[in-house]
């Protein structure tokens, strides 16, 4: 037994000095890693702790679960977790989508005119949400804005819209999917580049449509790919982006009912007080929840389609 | 050979990296651990010690504000000051605002070096910050180097700094009375007649406000917003009184109570019949339609679409700081006595750092603040001729653009200590502390509530009361249908609890102090 697990043991070390090369070369990703993900990793005590300044990290004596009394007392708890889930679970499926067909129209179009349509469509994921927020001013205000100039130009009474929650959930997707889309086109783009040409020629010879051959050839070679996006994105399903929901909305109360989300209701409960036990609780709630679900839906690709999942 | 060298660098850098960002996390030593020059806060020996005998340091003040340009230049010349009294250097670091809470918050969990910071009700709370540790108790270090400080602040504040028995700041004393009221352009007031003497309470203005509305098309008669103050507290008059340091929690006594009963104030008639009034307002368009979302009332008064705004409090020369800062004149009318209670006088303070290593000098400093007028009014206005004029011995016009102009005198010390700027009365700062001493006090003065117990409760309690409040105080919700909807989400959330809790800590606080 011994002498077979050192007999594995140098024949891991010829491998590592096989590719001593890679090794290298992989090292300071692996650092970055191990510095900012892993070494961290021992602040998970903090949400079982009553954190005192002058105590520290260590002495700081230990509460139990008292940190995350918080977030499920009352009936907040059920309104942030569903709007958080349901909001992101939109903002993944249509962004999905949307990128999709933005990659797959870049991939039809003449390749001359492909980098303005990538840069116009990249343009708005640098702008800060504090800009769109204000963009969205100039659209929504209740005198000022271009909405209510055409609802009053039609003879149709102007809205107040950053009073009534009802219209938001489409206005923060359609913020988000405009933000964002450009950004995963590109990544999908990069993919479709990888096809082998040659599929398509073959298509083409066999008289197949542009349509077909996207049915065919494009979306089944880029399954892999949006597995893995979609997968990444699901484990962060419980983290709401709060510069979105919390400058979109122009923090406005009155919109609360659908725009409320876990990382804003941490924001407003903690605020006054910042205390960094029941915040890093609210963050740790949220790490492990995604952790599972997207242990589960690998679990769920697995069983479809074995050579998509992640693990 | 080559290639074994360079593996052996690689790993030494890892080594150095891994080292550096343990480093980094590592707890801060403690404050004790620092150089020779370091005094053992609480020593009582050699309380005249002369200047000379000092070894030379530096302090550092985290201050809140609009950082200045020429903060350097400042620095430099009171350094010159405090180098020769008390043989140390100062470095005055101004955070903004908005960043000011959050990044003291950060520095004191990580136990960084500084000596002195701004801590108040409002900003860098105070209570927060005892309970958490980051600050250092003063007691001795105020009877040995303090004698300015305590000379000018009057001896019943000290109870609102004292947490289970020790002192933890010293106070910035300023105004630290609450007048509620309102401020109204002059312009308008004169046109359409508004007799501020005959003002008693909020309602007075209706008649003005329609006046507003029927002849000054595009002037909206009130502006109110920007976060609790409004729905809660600003004409209760002096009835009811803040039973804890929050400005959020609703929880309030009635003056004169001999029982000191906590309540909840959404039952008090005096909250409903404010909410009805507000919505009425609101249906008569006294406010924007939009009133709810407005995020900044302090800059959106200063278009000059607003008849009236409400007033933080109302202050001698309040007018005139007011007008400097909207550009429109105008006028304050008071609607409720002055009163204060511990929030009001904990409004400004500054604390030496847990992890100051000079807490004595941080001491002197401050006492300096209090007693060296030339050094006080530099950190707040700059250097003569470079950043203001002097008039007179009392009054200083600022320099415009000059780069360094703070405008906050409260931060650096006794207000009272501060030039006037032209336009303020020459009796500011005398009336002002006479009214601070004469003003209805609090029966709750000195009562620190501690939430430790329910604070989880508290929590949701305020993020369910950020939501209401707003819509509440401007009128945009119908009262009848979201006061029902508050007390179920509060009851929910455990008000109730936290009611018990308060009423607790408080009887056992007026068994102890005898009230």
């Amino acid at each position: 037994m011994a002498a077979g697990r050192e007999a594995q043991a140098v024949k891991t070390i010829r491998t590592i000095w096989k590719h001593r090369e890679l090794v290298v070369l992989s090292l300071p990703g692996v650092l970055f890693l191990l510095v900012f993900s892993y070494i961290p990793l021992y602040g998970i005590v903090l949400p079982f702790k009553n954190f005192r300044y002058d105590l520290g990290f260590w002495k700081s004596p230990w509460v139990g679960f008292r940190n995350f009394a918080f977030l499920f007392g009352s009936d907040n708890a059920w309104r942030i977790t569903r709007n958080t889930v349901l909001l992101n679970l939109a903002f993944i499926l249509v962004m999905t989508g949307v990128a999709l067909a933005f990659a797959l129209m870049l991939f039809e179009v003449r390749r001359r005119s492909v980098r303005a349509y990538q840069t116009a469509m990249f343009l708005p994921y640098f702008l800060s949400w504090v800009v769109v927020s204000y963009i969205f001013l100039a659209l929504l205000d209740m005198d000022r804005g271009l909405a209510n100039r055409i609802l009053e130009a039609l003879g149709a009474e102007p809205r107040l819209w950053y009073n009534d929650p009802g219209p938001w959930p489409l206005l923060l997707l359609l913020a988000n999917t405009w933000k964002g889309a450009g950004y995963s086109a590109i990544i999908y783009y990069a993919g479709l580049m990888n096809i082998d040409r040659e599929y398509y020629e073959a298509a083409e010879i066999d008289g197949a449509t542009r349509f077909q051959q996207i049915r065919k050839i494009s979306i089944p070679l880029l399954s892999p790919l949006i597995t893995i996006l979609f997968l990444l994105a699901i484990g962060r399903i419980l983290y709401g982006n709060f510069d979105l929901f919390y400058n979109l909305t122009r923090n406005s109360t009155l919109l609360y009912p659908a725009t409320d989300v876990i990382d804003t209701f941490v924001y407003r409960a903690l605020r006054v007080t910042g205390d960094i036990g029941m915040s890093s609780a609210a963050g740790i709630y949220q790490s492990v929840v995604g952790f599972f679900i997207v242990l589960a839906a690998n679990l769920v690709v697995r069983r479809i389609h074995p050579e998509n999942s992640l693990f | 050979m080559k290639r074994n060298r360079s593996m052996h660098v690689l790993c030494l850098a890892a080594i150095v990296a891994l080292a550096l960002a343990a480093a980094g996390c590592a707890p801060a030593p403690t404050p004790t651990s620092g150089g020779q020059a370091t005094p053992t806060p609480g020593n009582q020996a050699t309380p005249t010690e002369a200047p000379k005998e000092l070894e030379p340091v530096d302090l550092t003040w985290y201050v809140i504000g609009t950082p200045q340009a020429d903060q350097a230049s400042v620095d430099a010349a009171a350094s010159a000051i405090t180098m020769e009294k008390i043989k140390a250097n100062l470095r005055i670091i101004t955070f903004d605002w908005g960043t000011y809470s959050d990044k003291l918050k950060t520095m004191a969990a990580t136990g960084e070096e500084y000596d002195l910071c701004f801590t108040s009700s409002w900003a860098n709370e105070f209570f927060s910050g005892v309970s958490k540790g980051a600050f250092l108790p003063i007691d001795d270090l105020l009877a040995e180097h303090g004698q300015s400080i305590l000379a000018q602040v009057p001896e019943e504040y000290w109870g609102a700094a004292t947490v289970a028995g020790k002192r933890y700041a010293m106070f910035n004393y300023q105004i630290s009375v609450a007048q509620n009221g309102l401020f109204v352009q002059k312009a308008l007031a004169e046109t359409y007649g508004l007799d501020p003497a005959a003002i008693r309470k909020i309602e007075d203005f209706a008649p003005f406000f329609d006046k507003i509305l029927e002849n000054e098309p595009g002037i909206t008669p009130l502006l109110t917003g920007g976060g609790l103050i409004p729905l809660f507290n600003y004409d209760t008059g002096y009835t009811l009184d803040r039973a804890t340091q929050s400005w959020v929690l609703p929880l309030y006594i009635r003056v004169g109570d001999p029982d000191f009963k906590v309540f909840d104030l959404g039952q008090s008639p005096e909250s409903k019949g404010r909410n009805a009034l507000m919505r009425s307002w609101y249906n008569k368009g006294y406010l924007r339609k939009d009133a709810a979302s407005i995020t900044d009332p302090a800059s959106e008064s200063k278009t000059g679409k607003y008849a009236a705004w409400v007033a933080g409090t109302i202050t001698p020369g309040g007018e005139v700081v007011e007008s400097a800062r909207t550009g429109i004149d105008v006028i304050a009318i008071p609607i409720a006595p002055a009163y204060t209670d511990t929030t009001y006088v904990i409004a400004a303070m500054t604390a030496i750092s847990r992890t100051s290593k000079n807490p004595e000098r941080a001491m002197m400093l401050f006492d300096l603040m209090y007693s060296d007028k030339a050094l006080y009014n530099l950190v707040c206005n700059g250097i003569e001729g470079t950043h203001y004029t002097k008039i007179d011995e009392t009054y200083i016009r600022p320099i415009a653009d000059s780069g360094y102009a703070p405008t906050t005198d409260w931060v650096f010390g006794g207000q009272f200590n501060a030039f006037l700027k032209e336009g303020m009365a020459p009796d500011t700062w005398t009336v002002t502390d006479a009214l601070n001493k004469s003003a209805a006090k609090s029966p709750l003065m000195g009562f620190v509530y501690n939430q430790e117990d329910v604070k989880d409760k508290v929590a949701q309690i305020e993020a369910i009361l950020q939501e209401y409040a707003q819509a509440m105080a401007t009128g945009t919700v119908d009262p009848d249908v979201a006061q029902p909807e508050l007390d179920a989400k509060l009851k929910a959330a455990g008000l109730d609890d936290v009611i018990a809790d308060v009423q607790a800590q408080l009887d056992a606080w007026r068994a102890a102090n005898g009230k």
